[in-house]
């Protein structure tokens, strides 16, 4: 599985500003929805669940990443969208830092293997800080799609 | 030297089990084990035996591990603790990963 096979390109937000976590989560919820990929009647149950999630724990991850997720049946298959915030959101993270690079992923309550293999592609590119630096440099979404193939393609390390 | 120092290096206990989670090692159980071993002194490392392992503390080198639901695992602890963190942390395994609280 590959970054570009289930990150949704027209849903990047590649200048994210939000100034708490749910302000990001429903930024990129409603990216997913302007992208078709979730209807606009899914869209508040899956940021509700979402927080939901985040109450359990939070998905800051460390490094400045955070990958904020739920399962919903409105999906057929794993899709993402990846936010870059320039200016950082707190997110609760667990080593205390402000996120910068979120991947959000909504994934099919039937298939938990895709969901982990998801977080296995995310979190491999993601320990490289070049990646990661790369990443949040991008201005456009394009950028951001450009580095996610460069990335698949292991040119980054 | 007291005869309490002879072979006082680093105390290493190393425990297989197996993943019987429906949804393997996903994020949820990671935080409980990770929090859980934040309570020794011993570091803690998870992985498949013979292959990688990981921190358990760092989410993101557990989570590229992507270990699976059925899948064996290794648990291994190194420190002065580690007899009783590897045993708390299979615990875990064995009572299906308890919310903590």
């Amino acid at each position: 599985m590959n970054l570009t096979d289930f990150v949704v390109p027209e849903a990047i937000v590649p200048d994210l500003e939000a100034g708490t976590k749910e302000e990001a989560i429903r930024a990129m919820v409603s990216s997913l929805r302007d992208a078709g990929s979730v209807t606009a009647d899914d869209e508040e149950g899956i940021v509700t669940a979402i927080l939901k999630r985040e109450e359990l724990g939070s998905t800051g991850i460390g490094n400045g990443v955070a990958v904020p997720h739920t399962k919903h049946p409105s999906v057929d298959r794993l899709i993402s969208t990846v936010a870059i915030a320039k200016g950082g959101v707190d997110f609760a993270s667990l080593d205390g830092e402000d996120v910068h690079i979120l991947f959000l992923l909504v994934s099919p309550p039937d298939k938990p293997g895709d969901h982990l293999r998801g977080l296995e592609n995310i979190s491999k590119h993601l320990r490289s800080s070049t990646f990661c630096n790369f990443l949040k440099q991008a201005s456009t979404a394009s950028d951001v799609m450009d580095l996610l193939k460069e990335a698949d393609e292991n040119q980054i390390r | 030297m007291s005869a309490g120092d002879e072979g006082s290096g680093p105390e290493v206990r190393v425990i297989d089990t197996l993943v019987g989670l429906p949804e393997g090692l996903h994020m949820r159980p990671l935080t409980i084990i990770a929090t859980t071993a934040a309570d020794f002194v011993s570091a803690v490392r998870i992985g498949r035996p013979g292959g990688p392992s990981a921190d358990v503390t760092s989410m993101l080198e557990m989570l590229a591990l992507a270990i699976g639901p059925g899948e064996e695992v290794r648990i291994e602890a190194t420190g002065r603790d580690a007899d009783a963190a590897a045993a708390a942390v299979l615990e875990l395994f064995d009572r299906g990963f308890p919310e903590p609280g």
